[in-house]
């Protein structure tokens, strides 16, 4: 099911100015790949290339190779809509449809995609939410509004619906950056769990929350990458003075 | 200052409460069922409850028709209109919502009454309609833009295309305020009464308009010599006043139910 | 759907261009500039109702403003919290009473009110004065229609400027009042300054809606197609003599006549539109988005 995604000379503008440059970029499968860097050096702006959602956006320009495995996620076979149901994406604040119950959150995208037969939607809910540790919280409320539940409930309730629809990767924006230190501490552990079927690539301020979580860190300042590899050894030994400068604290 | 913003508040409510009152007190008295069955009958215009009907009919088809148009203009253009059209379709919408709304009677009098011929009844509602579609289209497009971005962002991420996008996830969101939208733009043009005086109420060159309605029926008794017609004048008015306040309470009730996610209020006890 | 509002608004124009064109090719462009109106002896002119319309709107608007703004700053900083929803839903409720319920109030109370009451003591006043207060007619006059129009337009510029008021970010009252700012010294530099657009965008669509405003005038102006400034004298606006003589006309030149006044009431209307969108535009120094 994981995927290895890997990007070449990506560049993103917003208009004029170039917030992402030529990064080339590894994404190993069944692994997690931090993504840190100071506040607007461009690494929402690179995640969300990765999915497509810049298109339609106006005054977004992406420009560069991305590839899912060995296909270009540009090309001709491969539309935004068909690729963001193989790289799913959880975002920075818990964002359930709020006209919809929690039953309704999960099972509307596989079913609008034809991937469930209806007997077996009630399986596929009660396995993601089992996976998202949602299942005994829920089980007895399915058909209560999604924001009815606590904003680290809604969060692990969103990447059960990013995992319903069965993605190799899952793109992960912040995920914890509006939450509370234990819906955090559940969040970071179903990212460990979730990593041996998946692909998981997750940017975050927090350095701590990278080395809990992370196999391999991508450092990004002022847009380029300045240095990615295994995350213990980006911690303990970087290659670059201005990593060192960044993970002991002496700026951003 | 406060006595001064107070002196304002005062000086506002008072006629327009003296309005609400004279339309209770001299309206209440005159308002029973015989008065909607018989009342005075102005020659050729029929009683007040013909009034009513008329009034039904004619905002029934600018519901019917303006409804649709209008929150689907609305929807395309906040949801797929980037080009040119979508643009310039919002700025029509801006405009045409000042429209004075005689214009609405008069470009209706021409269009039909000089085609399909004298009958009226087509001509007010296609002229109401004109009135409505703009302002449902504003009301759908200030809904839909207040539903989060983020909405739209985690449905695009599941890989859900535009329309279902719009149409499942955003429009059940935006929903309720849209509803309210529809009841609020109603009741404006249930009180319209120029745009009925050029089509329902023409009367031009002897052959008199088949239908009554409640507005233009008030105009009538008011301006009527006859004193005896104030009184009717103002019972009509309550029952005016009656339905548009319906409207409203209804669509405050829809609106506060789910608070929209705009609603943001200013300090008060500081 | 979209394209169907374009078109219905460029069949409005049409319908109102061909409608009048037998009038632009008897008088032309004199026809604004006429000063007489009498449909029995076939002259016809333009220029009474719109400075009818002008004067009285213009009136409106200067009565209005000052009111408005006043009830706006109380329901803003000064309306306590429980209070301000109700008062929110009455002023909605004002705005949207239908006109015709405005011009029956107009005739039965306000008439009489101005004519024995209002214009005596106006006329006293030091302001009997000015040019504009001639010698006292009847109530129906320039300046009961105006009195209603502000009295329609009141409720809603109020509530639009209250809307743009509230709309200014909580932080900035805070920021305001810790600097040791009065609740009022915080509405009127701070709060105010911020909501400037709004506000102007309050007065034209009060004036817009002022332009077009119809019964609430043909019930109270008294209906005479003469060219005056005289607040105290009847008069008529583009609006008011459409809807009083339109459903009985007599003959094709007087309906031509009376839809070219709606087609120079159809270009004020949206030229003023315009203008207020430039303007607007231009305040906040930004391209259409």
């Amino acid at each position: 099911m994981a995927e290895t995604m890997r990007t070449r000379a990506l560049r993103v503008f917003f208009g004029d100015t170039e917030a992402v440059k030529a990064v080339d970029l590894e994404i190993h499968s069944a692994a997690v790949t931090a993504i840190i860097g100071p506040s607007g050096c461009g690494k929402s702006a690179l995640l969300r290339a990765l999915n497509r959602m810049h298109d339609g956006v106006r005054g977004v320009r992406v420009v560069g190779r991305i590839y899912l495995g060995d296909r270009e996620i540009h090309d001709g076979g491969m539309d935004p809509v068909l690729l963001r149901t193989q790289v799913g994406m959880v975002f920075q604040r818990p964002n359930p449809f709020p006209a919809m119950s929690i039953r309704q959150n999960v099972t509307f995208a596989p079913r609008r995609h034809g991937m469930v037969r209806k007997g077996e939607e009630s399986n596929l809910l009660e396995q993601v939410l089992r996976k998202t540790a949602l299942w005994d919280e829920v089980k007895d409320r399915l058909h209560h509004p999604a924001a009815s539940l606590s904003s680290g409930q809604q969060q692990r309730l969103c990447m059960a619906r990013a995992l319903a629809v069965g993605p190799q990767v899952l793109l992960m924006d912040e995920p914890t950056a509006a939450l509370d230190p234990t819906a955090t501490q559940r969040i970071e552990a179903l990212i460990y769990e979730l990593k041996r079927d998946i692909t998981i690539v997750i940017v975050t301020h927090n350095m701590q929350q990278a080395a809990r979580v992370s196999d391999r860190t991508a450092f990004l300042d002022d847009g380029r990458l300045v240095e990615s590899g295994e995350t213990e050894r980006l911690f303990t030994n970087p290659a670059e003075e201005r990593t060192e400068a960044y993970i002991t604290g002496r700026f951003g | 200052m406060i006595t001064l913003c107070t002196g304002a508040f005062v000086m506002a409510l008072l006629p327009l409460g003296w309005l609400l009152l004279e339309g209770v007190r001299v309206g209440g008295r005159h308002l029973s069922w015989d008065f909607l069955a018989a009342g005075a009958v102005l020659p050729g215009l029929g009683s007040w409850g013909s009034a009513v009907a008329g009034s039904a009919a004619v905002v029934g088809i600018a519901v019917a028709l303006g409804v649709p148009l209008g929150v689907g203009t609305g929807v395309y253009v906040t949801e797929f209109g980037r080009g040119l059209l979508g643009r310039m379709a919002r700025v029509v919408c801006e405009a045409l919502a000042g429209l004075p709304s005689i214009l609405a009677g008069i470009a209706a009098y021409g269009l039909i009454m000089t085609t399909l011929g004298r009958f009226s009844v087509p001509a007010a509602g296609a002229a109401l309609t004109v009135i409505l579609v703009p302002l449902v289209a504003l009301r759908t497009m200030e809904a839909l833009e207040a539903v989060p971005r983020d909405v739209r962002e985690a449905a695009l991420a599941l890989g859900l295309g535009e329309t279902t996008t719009v149409l499942q996830v955003v429009m059940p969101v935006a929903l309720p305020q849209v509803v309210a939208g529809i009841l609020l733009a109603t009741g404006r043009i249930v009180g319209e009464t120029a745009p009925l005086l050029v089509t329902v109420f023409v009367v031009g060159g002897g052959a008199v308009g088949p239908a009554a309605t409640l507005p233009t029926h008030i105009y009538a008794h008011a301006v009527s010599p006859l004193p005896s017609w104030e009184g009717e004048a103002w019972a009509g008015a309550l029952l005016l006043m009656a339905a548009v306040s319906t409207l409203h309470a209804v669509s405050a009730l829809i609106r506060t139910r789910r608070p929209s996610p705009r609603s943001h209020r200013l300090p008060t006890g500081v | 759907m979209a394209g169907t509002v374009i078109l219905g608004t460029v069949l409005i124009a049409g319908e109102l261009w061909i409608g009048s064109l037998p009038v632009w090719r008897e008088w032309g462009l004199a026809f604004l500039s006429g000063r007489d109106w009498n449909p029995a002896a076939g002259r016809f002119g333009a220029l009474p109702f719109v400075a009818g319309t002008l004067v009285t709107s213009t009136l409106a608007l200067a009565m209005a403003l000052p009111v408005s703004l006043g009830m706006a700053f109380l329901l803003v900083g000064f309306t306590p919290r429980p209070m301000e929803g109700p008062l929110v839903f009455l002023m909605d409720l004002l705005a949207a009473l239908p006109s015709v319920v405005f011009g029956l109030w107009g005739i039965f109370v306000l008439v009489p009110l101005v004519e024995f009451r209002l214009v005596p003591l106006l006329v006293a006043s030091p302001l009997g004065a000015l040019p504009l207060l001639g010698p006292a007619g009847s109530g129906f006059s320039l300046l009961t229609a105006g009195l209603v129009l502000a009295l329609m337009m009141i409720p809603l510029t109020a509530a639009l400027i209250r809307e743009a008021l509230a709309a200014v970010p909580r932080s900035q009252w805070e920021g305001a009042l810790a600097l040791g700012c009065t609740r009022w010294e915080a509405l009127r530099h701070v709060v105010l300054a911020q909501a400037k657009v709004g506000v102007w965008v309050a007065v034209g669509v009060g004036f817009g809606r002022a332009l077009g405003e119809t019964m609430a005038v043909v019930m109270t102006i008294g209906n005479r197609p003469d060219l005056t400034f005289d607040l105290l004298q009847g008069g008529s606006t583009l609006t008011a003599v459409i809807a009083h003589e339109f459903p009985a006309s007599t003959g094709e030149m007087h309906m031509a006549s009376l839809v070219a006044l709606g087609l120079i009431l159809l270009i004020l209307s949206f030229g003023f539109h315009g203008m207020g969108r430039l303007a607007i535009l231009g305040m906040q120094r930004r391209i259409l988005p």
